[in-house]
């Protein structure tokens, strides 16, 4: 299953979703589909068969550039916590290792002190757009207790490991150099 | 899968549909056509009754742009094939529909869109929906025995990036006649 909006998609300009899988398990989802009415626009479906063909390239970009702005977000004081798959301490690097071809262009980090810090960050970054969605090209960073979680009483985010001063970044095609440059002047 | 599966990723993704256009476009263009007209009812009851492939109508899906967009799709993921939708939160909820009436169990942290339609609207058409974290994966054995017949899981999970075993995860369903699926969206 895809959001198709995010990477698949890749350029923020489309709304989609896909699923993949065995005849069997497929089949019958048509009728539902069908009846729905849920069909992707022809043009939508034409868009996103353009941003397929530079999916692997756009991926491996989105890739390094996530890796190196963890990396620079660990070693910084002002980030007390980076959650990243591809990072060699992340609880599950091993079964990412195995499991994924590479280690994505999401990455969430926890900014030290109080929620008020963490707002002051989002809001001070130029680069990064604060928005929903994620996997554009232009990089999209999000405040998680306040957009996709928003609507969970603190105590369930508490139990799911979701702090206030947390920050998901969607890294975007931009130069991992400005990104990093960006970050360092909000965190300052 | 197209018969270019031998292919690697890459090239999957720009040579990936058997369609030819017909005045050569190296893409598929938009059909931006809701039906399709037919030279005679035998031609027409062909593509209907599933004897030939073709276009016929746009909402069925039955449209070359979203034909060529799904055997892409299909061939890059390695599937026999794929369904497109008009969002990510349509190709979700026709999948509870279809495959989680029996129930559905959700692992671990999900969208926040995943989770208000398993936690509050499917409940409404009476579909028993559990939503676990993945530090109580115990509880699976005992709701997959009790009939549970979907299971479904983001990896990696918005927004912690936490990872589940996707090939332990579907030995385990598969056991017990229960479908996987998993949404991949962030990578």
């Amino acid at each position: 299953m895809h959001s198709a909006t995010k990477y698949l998609g890749g350029h923020s300009d489309l709304t989609a979703g896909a699923m993949m899988g065995s005849k069997a398990s497929l089949g019958p989802v048509w009728s539902w589909r069908k009846n729905l009415g849920s069909m992707i626009a022809p043009a939508t479906a034409s868009l996103l068969s353009r941003s397929l063909r530079t999916l692997v390239v756009r991926v491996r970009q989105h890739n390094a550039a996530a890796q190196q702005i963890a990396e620079a977000m660990t070693r910084h004081p002002k980030v007390s916590r980076v959650f990243y798959p591809g990072l060699a301490d992340f609880p599950a690097h091993a079964l990412a290792k195995k499991q994924m071809h590479g280690f994505g262009g999401m990455l969430t980090i926890e900014v030290a002190g109080r929620r008020e810090d963490a707002t002051r960050v989002a809001d001070r970054l130029k680069l990064f757009a604060l928005a929903p969605s994620l996997g554009g090209r232009r990089i999209i960073k999000k405040k998680t207790c306040t957009t996709t979680h928003h609507e969970l009483t603190p105590a369930e985010r508490t139990r799911r490991g979701i702090s206030d001063s947390m920050l998901r970044l969607s890294v975007g095609l931009e130069a991992v150099e400005d990104l990093i440059d960006d970050l360092e002047q909000a965190l300052r | 899968m197209t018969e270019d599966s031998r292919y690697r990723l890459a090239t999957r993704s720009i040579h990936g549909h058997r369609l030819r256009d017909a005045h050569g476009s190296p893409h598929i263009p938009v059909y931006d056509t809701t039906t399709f007209a037919f030279a005679s009812t035998a031609d027409l009851l062909d593509v209907v009754d599933g004897r030939k492939p073709g276009s016929f109508y746009t909402r069925y899906g039955l449209n070359p742009s979203i034909l060529a967009l799904e055997e892409t799709l299909a061939g890059i993921e390695g599937a026999e094939m794929a369904w497109a939708f008009c969002s990510g939160m349509a190709a979700e909820t026709a999948l509870f529909l279809t495959h989680g009436r029996e129930g559905v169990v959700c692992i671990g942290d999900a969208y926040g869109g995943t989770l208000e339609l398993l936690a509050q609207q499917l409940p409404l058409l009476g579909i028993k929906t559990h939503l676990i974290l993945g530090d109580e994966l115990d509880r699976l054995d005992a709701l997959l025995a009790d009939g549970i017949r979907l299971v479904f899981f983001e990896t990696p999970t918005n927004p912690t990036l936490a990872l589940f075993d996707i090939r332990a995860m579907a030995t385990k369903a598969h056991a017990h006649g229960a479908l996987v699926a998993v949404d991949n969206t962030f990578a």
